[in-house]
């Protein structure tokens, strides 16, 4: 294997544009209906960290939801860090990143997480306020990005990349 | 207003207006739920799907069942249209499957191959299937993947060569994913996980360990052999597994999940199954089977050519038979033979002919019907049958062709001739038949026949009768008298011989005894022959009668006692 692989995994509510987001990153090696079927779709992006070797990202895109169930649950294990999807428009969709990371810490309580603030391309329409994402990025890193320009994109999965061992 | 309703008004103010408002507000409650029949589709149309889906899954779940349960022949009649063709589908499905399994099933179980593999597998004890594949079996490990089961990682990847890349990781991940899925929807107790799968040639078997699993992709079809070596990687594997696998990779891993080397080992079990049950069977009971088999093979051949032999010589025999078609014969051999054909009522009967070849006690059956033959043979006895020839008329056919030849009674050529053309199946009559002609009597033959005989008669009688001599010349008294019967008989003789038409002579012999000299006695016997040619001379028969008698000298000499003459009559016989 070229490079070490790790497992992370994209949690946010519906409509975030997690999907759009994977689809910006990585190449789409199986179709979106998985999404509505199996409910989640795995693609692997190989990222370069300075200093460093190489690691594999392997980005397991779960169907948006509210709450985890069991079976969600079970797409988690083994997640060594979590992509949380916001959509800025919708405040509730950052109250739900933050529900689904509390959930996800009772199983991955070692994992990174990073929180990408998503529809940056949208910004005058936010209903997130400035001061929410300062008191936020005092906890964990937080990332503005747009699906739709790429801004942010790269930069919120190399910061997960970055943070994770070795 | 009254002290009492002012009380009222006091102590109960505050419970109407209460009960005005709730009034109040059941009137709206109404008016908004009759407003909202109106209003509810536009408002399910309109509201987010998924919570609508799931707020309805339930109730209409409910609702299906209830409408099965209560109204099913609506839900049929509903679902005729897409379950018709579903059907139809399925049949289809599994007929083209049963057909594929029967062509399977005539490939192997009648062709040379087939009988082969069914001896091996009589041999070596082992189910027929399993040899069959044993031997088919043709695939391949295109992929083997040791995933981490926690995070669906792979730890370890070996391909066989030549295949595209793929994004192993992905692929891995959504296995785990879709595993997770099975297991979660499908699986009981949580224990039970996705083992294989298959799309048309394409096989994934998945093979779970406590810490690791192994995915193999697979092109046809494995042996089960197959699955036992992966499962023995794998229990190697866990064997040796790091703590943290994912940063330590194992060097081994490289050679335990090669696909060549598990195909050579599964290759090798299946080998090794295989090889005591070669090694306790014995050949002899196989050649001995082989023996009797062929054996019986060749008794049942010969049996049934010696059958054919016969039928064909019976078929022989009844072609080349006169007046009998042949048409058909049925047999089942050494059981039964039936004969149908068509047969001349004058034909010669078949069943000598039957007779005369050995048929193992078989009773043919003749199944016959009549027809009229035109062959020479069955012509012959017709016209034998119709015409009744008698003795001395002959009959031939040839070529259909009837002649007759002979002589026949003047009644039967009449009747024969007029009779012959009709004969059924001559061509043509060739006769040549005389009439005989019947013979009347002729008096003038009869008369001369009759004088004949007389003569005869007269002749005998003369020769009986002579003269004796007492001595040399000197006849006795009845000498005398013998020349006049004697004339008398030559006169009757000179008659019957003009009427019989045959020359009359006389022959004068003169007698002598013994005694005496030859000299005298010839002497003597000319003398009495004299004696008696003159005393006929006398007596009046003509001279020419005595003239053409001769004087035998040498007929009286006498060995004998008598002396005397005596005289014969000579008929001589007419010339034709």
């Amino acid at each position: 294997m070229s490079a070490m692989a790790r497992k992370i995994c994209m949690l946010g509510d519906f409509g975030v544009g997690k999907t759009s987001l994977v689809s910006r990153y990585v190449r789409n090696t199986f179709s979106d209906r998985y999404l509505t079927t199996v409910g989640v779709k795995v693609d692997s992006k190989e990222v370069i960290r300075d200093g460093r070797d190489p690691l594999k990202l392997v980005v397991w895109d779960i169907a948006g939801k509210s709450a985890l169930d069991a079976l969600n649950m079970s797409y988690l294990r083994g997640a060594s860090g979590l992509l949380l999807v916001a959509d800025g428009t919708r405040e509730q969709t950052l109250r739900t990143a933050i529900d689904l990371l509390l959930q996800s810490r009772s199983l991955l309580s070692g994992a990174q997480a990073v929180l990408l603030v998503n529809k940056l391309d949208l910004v005058e329409r936010w209903e997130v306020a400035p001061s929410t994402l300062v008191e936020l990025r005092k906890t964990l890193p937080v990332i503005e990005t747009s699906a739709l320009s790429g801004d942010g994109v790269d930069q919120a999965f190399v910061e997960l990349a970055r943070s994770l061992d070795p | 207003m009254s002290d009492l309703d002012r009380l009222k008004q006091i102590l109960l103010a505050e419970e109407r207006e209460k009960l005005q408002r709730a009034e109040q507000r059941v009137a709206e409650l109404e008016q908004k739920n009759r407003e909202l029949s109106a209003l509810l589709p536009a408002l399910v149309r309109a509201a987010p799907q998924e919570p609508m889906t799931r707020a309805l899954a339930s109730p209409v779940a409910a609702a299906l069942g209830s409408a099965v349960r209560d109204n099913r022949n609506s839900i049929v009649d509903a679902l005729f249209p897409v379950i018709g063709p579903i059907i139809r589908k399925a049949i289809a499905e599994a007929l083209r499957g049963l057909m594929s399994d029967l062509n399977r099933v005539l490939e192997y179980g009648f062709s040379p191959r087939g009988v082969r593999w069914r001896i091996e597998a009589w041999r070596s004890g082992v189910p027929f299937a399993q040899i069959v594949l044993r031997h088919t079996l043709r695939y391949g490990i295109d992929h083997v993947f040791l995933i981490e089961r926690d995070s669906g990682l792979v730890l370890h990847r070996q391909s066989s060569p030549g295949l595209p890349d793929l994004d192993a990781d992905a692929i891995a991940g959504m296995l785990t994913a879709i595993g997770e899925f099975v297991r979660d929807s499908v699986g009981r107790d949580g224990g039970d996980s996705l083992e294989a799968a298959r799309v048309g040639d394409h096989l994934l078997w998945v093979l779970d360990g406590p810490r690791v699993s192994l995915a193999c992709f697979i092109t046809g079809v494995p042996p089960n052999s197959l699955r036992a070596v992966l499962s023995d990687r794998l229990e190697q594997i866990h064997a040796q597994l790091p703590a943290d696998a994912r940063s330590e990779p194992a060097a081994e891993w490289e050679t335990a999940l090669n696909p060549a080397a598990i195909i050579a080992a599964s290759a090798e079990l299946n080998d090794r199954d295989g090889a005591p049950a070669s090694k306790r069977a014995s050949r002899w009971p196989l050649i001995f089977v082989l023996v009797l088999v062929l054996g019986a093979l060749a008794w049942y051949f010969v049996r049934i050519e010696r059958w054919n032999a016969r039928v064909d010589a019976v078929r022989t025999a009844l072609v080349a038979h006169p007046g009998f078609l042949l048409g058909q014969i049925d047999s089942r051999p050494w059981k039964a033979l039936a004969i149908h054909g068509l047969l001349d009522a004058d034909a010669e009967p078949i069943e000598p002919l039957l007779g005369a070849v050995d048929l193992g006690g078989v009773e043919p059956e003749l199944k016959l019907d009549g027809y009229l033959s035109t062959a020479d043979a069955v012509l012959l006895r017709r016209a034998r049958r119709l015409l009744r020839p008698p003795d001395g008329v002959g009959l031939s056919v040839d070529r259909g062709v009837l002649g007759v030849t002979g002589v026949a009674d003047a009644a039967w050529v009449e009747a024969g001739r007029s009779q012959a053309p009709w004969i059924a199946g001559l061509h043509g009559v060739e006769w040549r038949v005389s009439a005989r002609v019947e013979e009347t009597p002729d008096p003038q033959l009869e008369a001369r026949t009759a004088a004949r005989a007389e003569l005869g008669t007269l002749a005998e009688a003369l020769a009986a009768d002579r003269a004796e001599f007492v001595d040399d010349l000197d006849p006795d008294a009845d000498g005398a008298a013998f020349a006049g019967r004697a004339v008398a008989a030559i006169t009757r003789a000179r008659q019957l011989a003009e009427r019989a038409g045959v020359a009359l002579r006389l022959r004068i012999i003169g007698h002598t005894d013994s005694s005496g000299t030859e000299e005298i006695n010839r002497r003597l016997r000319v003398q009495r022959a004299d004696w008696l040619r003159d005393r006929l001379r006398e007596a009046g028969v003509p001279a020419t009668l005595l003239q053409e008698s001769r004087m035998d000298e040498v007929a009286g000499q006498g060995a004998s006692t008598f002396r005397g003459a005596s005289v014969e009559l000579v008929v001589a016989e007419p010339q034709p």
